[in-house]
């Protein structure tokens, strides 16, 4: 069933599980559980539609790099950050969830194959058809040689979770969720990391106390940490933050154009390149033995033809273009009118297309989440971002560009020049406006690790120290790699709907054998 | 390597932004890095004349 706060809070009672946050991980977990028959509260701060009131709750301020204002780049209603969602699925690779030693605080403490059971059904609920045969890797070398692989994506719908499943929620009898009920404390039991239960308010100012065996964060991933960071009135930390480490390690995947190319079109493998690009689903991504030999992070890189010109007169000389290319420095052109009897330079633009690529950023505990010293309507401070990129970062940019525009000269299929900005060795990065910079991809804040010492959520995505706090959504991915986050939300969900699941039947168990235990 | 060509590379070697990418061409000839084309050392080579 689905009530708004505004109107009736819901009947006090514990509930089996408590989650804060309605989009595809709240969801997801929400309907999993429920499905099992267990009680679950799902709590939503937003209301069927996008509204101001709630939206603005997102606003922050921005003091790192040029990024998407924080009440922007996310969603705050029912099916969350999917109402924006365009689509793109891919399970990360085997290799992020690895330590890889030239990437510092790498290493997830699960791996990919621990996320496998759930890539079919993370599959139907992103409406993926089967998987399609891996095409051929058309660009690479052969297999001792191979710098770039070709990756593929599948494209969602995109599945609109609020439209997809909002009538499974409303017709079912033991998920109940609130609209208009905003988390605004974490309390915890005395002396202990266990919550007690969780303060939410309407948009009235009347607040209630949610209470159940397990709680469940899926705020998002610069939400999360925010949650966790106001919920200070019993740890002055914040909870789960004994640490210092909620909201440190934020993310995104860095989304540049690195290059300008042109191809040759007598060139077998152009055909398979623009087609690649203009399916809009293949990549090239670097090989293990590129990334650990380079020391760069994983990455992948689209080519994005400009259509209207490879059908037309600019592919009809190669070599011709590609001097008159080179002509467009005046410092070059210079030297070859110099030492070139009869060169000659064109002015004319003959590019045909761009190379853009979408980069794993490397975790960096100076990248973070913090509070701000402004509140919301709710009395909870909002929130301050402070995205940095490092050095290994940008050389990864260019990295990927050189290694990409070696591959097409060495074969010929091919000339890449790289941006301007990307030949300075200390790159300075373009702002909004000038490129897409990034892809509204937050993760990282609430770290999963093997220890407290280097994270916040431990395998089972349990808050370090808590008996019955856990976080969902792309805040506990340890490092991101290169594809996009949904799917893997999903399939951490989906896990930890599993987990929680068993404990419920642990606990039962144990209640059992204790009052069979107790005298009648 | 004719004179020409040697002149042309040896002025380019000069330049801050001139750097070597790894590998070679199928050729087994050095590609090189000019003002951010990544190109292979014969791109520079000849061609225009009988153009």
């Amino acid at each position: 069933m689905i009530t708004d706060a505004n109107h009736k809070f819901p009947a006090a009672g514990e509930y089996d599980l408590c989650i804060c946050g309605a989009g595809p991980a709240g969801l997801t977990l929400a309907l999993q559980a429920s499905a099992g028959k267990r009680s679950v509260l799902l709590i939503e701060g937003g209301d069927f539609e996008y509204r101001q009131r709630s939206q603005e709750v997102y606003r922050g301020e921005n003091v790192g790099l040029d990024y998407y204002p924080c009440d922007v780049s996310r969603l705050r209603y029912f099916g969350g950050t999917s109402n924006h969602w365009a689509g793109w699925c891919r399970p990360l690779d085997a290799c992020d969830f690895l330590k890889r030693e030239h990437i510092a605080h790498s290493g997830w403490p699960i791996s990919k194959r621990d996320l496998e059971p759930y890539e079919g059904p993370a599959r139907e609920i992103l409406d993926l058809p089967p998987p399609p045969p891996s095409g051929p890797d058309y660009l690479s070398l052969d297999a001792g040689d191979a710098t770039l692989k070709k990756v593929d994506f599948e494209m969602s719908k995109p599945t609109r979770f609020a439209i997809k499943y909002r009538q499974s929620v409303e017709r079912s009898d033991n998920l109940h969720c609130v609209l208009n009920a905003n988390l605004v404390d974490i309390a915890l039991k005395d002396g202990s990391e266990t919550v007690d239960y969780l303060k939410v308010a309407n948009y009235k100012g009347e607040t209630f106390k949610a209470r159940a065996k397990y709680y469940v964060l899926a705020l998002g991933g610069i939400e999360n940490p925010r949650a966790l960071l106001n919920a200070n009135r019993q740890r002055e930390k914040g909870v789960g933050n004994g640490q210092d480490l909620v909201g440190r390690f934020f993310c995104e995947h860095p989304h540049f154009t690195v290059g300008h190319f042109i191809l040759d079109p007598a060139h077998p493998k152009v055909r398979h390149l623009i087609d690649a690009g203009t399916l809009e689903r293949s990549f090239y991504a670097p090989t293990e033995k590129f990334m650990e030999r380079r020391k760069v992070l994983n990455f992948g890189l689209h080519f994005i033809p400009y259509a209207d010109k490879l059908r037309g007169e600019y592919m009809s000389d190669f070599k011709m273009r590609i001097k008159q290319a080179v002509c467009r420095s005046d410092w070059m052109s210079g030297v070859l009118r110099e030492y070139k009897e009869g060169f000659s330079c064109s002015q004319k633009l003959f590019f045909d297309g761009l190379l853009r690529i979408s980069s794993e950023q490397g975790p960096n505990p100076d990248s973070r989440v913090m509070l701000s010293g402004e509140r919301d309507k709710f009395g909870n401070r909002r929130v301050r971002l402070d995205w940095r990129l490092s050095t290994q970062d940008k050389l990864t940019l260019r990295r990927a560009a050189e290694e990409m525009g070696a591959q097409l000269a060495r074969r010929n299929i091919g000339r890449l020049r790289l941006v301007d900005w990307l030949l300075d060795p200390d790159p300075t990065l373009p702002n909004l406006g000038e490129d897409e910079v990034a892809g509204f991809h937050h993760m990282g804040t609430t770290r999963m690790a093997d220890s407290p010492a280097r994270g916040v959520v431990d395998a089972d995505c349990r808050v370090f120290g808590s008996e019955n706090l856990y976080i969902a959504g792309s805040s506990v991915f340890t490092t991101g790699g290169h594809s996009n986050p949904t799917f893997t939300i999903i399939q951490l969900a989906l896990r930890l709907a599993d987990h929680l699941e068993s404990r419920l039947q642990r606990r039962e168990s144990a209640l059992a054998v204790g009052h069979r235990a107790t005298p009648v | 390597m004719r004179r020409r060509e040697f002149l042309s590379l040896l002025l380019l070697s000069l330049v801050p932004w001139q750097r070597s990418v790894a590998g070679v061409n199928d050729s087994g000839k050095p590609l090189i890095v000019i003002d951010g084309w990544i190109l292979r050392s014969d791109d520079l080579d000849g061609g225009h004349r009988s153009q």
